[in-house]
């Protein structure tokens, strides 16, 4: 599983980084960079409410990766 | 009353707009295989209101780019009736629809929203556009197609926006507000003089201390007098003067309304069991302030979703909600984006600070002990999620500027850990 990240839909609003800082981050053009690709046990939870928390759906689960 | 240990298994949601749509998907991706009943009147899937005033008035994006859940309600396999809730009757545990149905719940999730205020013109009719659904949006965008003159009364940030939009289209704007300042409610003198400036030199005609004596209709537009005497003609006048909580539908039934749904810091309504509610109509118990807190911004809503899922699903280890404060406004191709609360009497530094982007931020010290109560950014995403990272440590202004000051100066974001 990791998280995919449609850059070109990203509006820099930084929702995502602020709930999950640990895959995400915002690179100098304010745009959504992932930065871990490894989803460990028990951060499925958080990882989920970031891409939810994504106004513009940008971001989305790849499962069985 | 015993405290419920296993899952509802009919989850009904009042209102289908982000509060709604992202409890829906928090339902689902936390593991909820029971019913999910949707009631929303509005017709199509559920769709994002911020770009209302944005994107989609300017016209570059469509209504399929506001969709909230990707695959729509079907990939949250949710039911979605087209009502509205027009009764509640929390003995019976059933909403009542306008149509005369009743709709059972397990348990209820209020997630209504507000609806903006009207003007109301001379003859006493409610006069000119306000934006709130999709359809408004329709409706001022193909005003904005013929009118010349555009204007928005309120100084918040629909009719900033507005303003904004319909000079990138070209028009003729003018805002009238009462206050001292554009955004002076939500931010305060200083940063609403700086954004009202911004509006001044895109060409906006900014009338500020100004109150509106009358509204004639002229045509598909209005006459406005102001109070002083002076005459504004509008082509098309939009609106943007608050709005109220949807909370008509649940007068009598026993839950407690004061300016929006009460609920306590873990969402849950007073009045009945297994009734929550959150988003724009919650008045929530804000842990952090010790107060009740009304919120009208999207982050709050989409936050409080997997709150509600959570409390929901595992009534035995239930949590609190901690708001962590975040709003955005768009304005003349420029992102305004706002950690914490400003607090309007706060002291507040308009800054620019030194690097290979000279950066624009305003920092709010509250009370007497240095704290940074907020941060605005203009145009710089990433001093944004730094100020958010930094935010819930309550860090005093010195240590904000300080963090805010390397990073402008080119130095990587510190990591959080
Ligand atoms: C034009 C506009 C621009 C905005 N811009 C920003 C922005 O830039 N940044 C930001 O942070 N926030 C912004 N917001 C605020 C943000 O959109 C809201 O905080 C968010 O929509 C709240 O979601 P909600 O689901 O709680 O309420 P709402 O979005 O108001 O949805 C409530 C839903 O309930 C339904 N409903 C109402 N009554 C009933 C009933 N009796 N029965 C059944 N259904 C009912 C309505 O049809 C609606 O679909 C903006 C809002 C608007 C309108
Ligand atoms: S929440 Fe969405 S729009 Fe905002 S930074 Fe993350 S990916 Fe971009």
């Amino acid at each position: 599983m990791r998280i995919e990240a449609k850059r070109h839909l990203c509006q820099s609003y930084g929702n995502c980084v602020a709930i999950d800082p640990e895959h995400l981050d915002l690179d100098d053009e304010g745009l959504v960079v992932v930065t871990r690709d490894s989803i460990g046990d028990g951060e499925l939870a958080t990882v989920q409410a970031g891409i939810r928390s994504c106004p513009v759906n940008a971001l989305v689960l790849i499962e069985g990766e | 009353m015993p405290v419920p240990t296993a899952p509802p298994a009919r989850i009904v949601i009042v209102g289908g707009s982000v509060a709604g749509a992202r409890t829906a998907q928090a339902l689902r991706s936390d593991g909820f295989s029971g019913e999910l009943i949707v009631i929303e009147p509005e017709a199509g899937e559920a769709y994002d209101r911020p770009p209302l005033s944005k994107e989609y008035l300017t016209g570059s994006w469509s209504r399929t780019q506001l969709n909230l859940i990707p695959g729509g309600w079907a990939a949250v396999d949710a039911t979605v009736i087209r009502a509205c809730a027009s009764g509640l009757d929390v003995q019976e545990h059933q909403v009542r629809l306008s149509d005369g149905q009743a709709i059972r719940y397990d348990a209820l999730v209020i997630a209504t929203g507000l609806s903006p205020r009207r003007l109301v013109a001379d003859d006493g009719e409610s006069i000119g556009h306000v934006i709130g659904t999709a359809s408004d949006a329709d409706a001022v965008r193909e005003q904005l197609r013929e009118g010349r003159h555009v204007v928005a009364v309120g100084g918040g940030f629909i009719a900033t926006e507005t303003a904004s939009v319909a000079r990138e289209l070209g028009l003729t704007v003018t805002i009238i507000d009462r206050r001292s300042t554009l955004l002076e409610r939500s931010l305060g003198t200083v940063v609403g003089a700086h954004i009202a400036a911004t509006h001044r030199e895109h060409g906006v005609d900014v009338r500020t201390d100004a109150r509106i004596g009358s509204i004639r209709r002229d045509g598909s537009g209005a006459l406005i007098t102001l109070e002083n005497g002076e005459q504004i003609q509008a082509d098309v006048l939009v609106a943007g003067i608050g709005s109220e909580p949807n909370t008509a539908w649940l007068h009598g039934s026993g839950i407690r309304i004061d300016a929006g749904v009460i609920t306590d810091a873990r969402c849950r309504a007073f009045g009945a069991a297994g009734v929550y509610a959150l988003g724009d109509v919650a008045h929530f118990y804000d842990v952090h302030s010790a107060k009740p807190r009304r919120v009208g911004h999207w982050t709050n809503a989409a936050d409080q979703a997997s709150v509600v899922a959570h409390n929901l699903l595992h009534p035995e280890n239930p949590v609190g909600y901690r708001e962590a404060p975040y709003f955005w406004s768009d304005q003349f191709g420029e992102k305004i984006q706002v950690a914490g609360h400003p607090d309007p009497d706060a002291h507040v530094d308009l800054l620019t600070l030194d690097g290979p982007a000279p950066r624009r931020v305003a920092i709010y010290t509250h009370g007497d002990d240095d704290g940074c109560g907020a941060v605005v950014t203009f145009g710089w995403p990433r001093g944004m999620v730094a100020a958010r990272r930094l935010m819930p440590l309550e860090p005093t202004t010195a240590e904000m500027l300080v963090e805010l000051e390397k990073l402008a100066a080119g130095a990587r974001l510190a990591s959080v850990g």
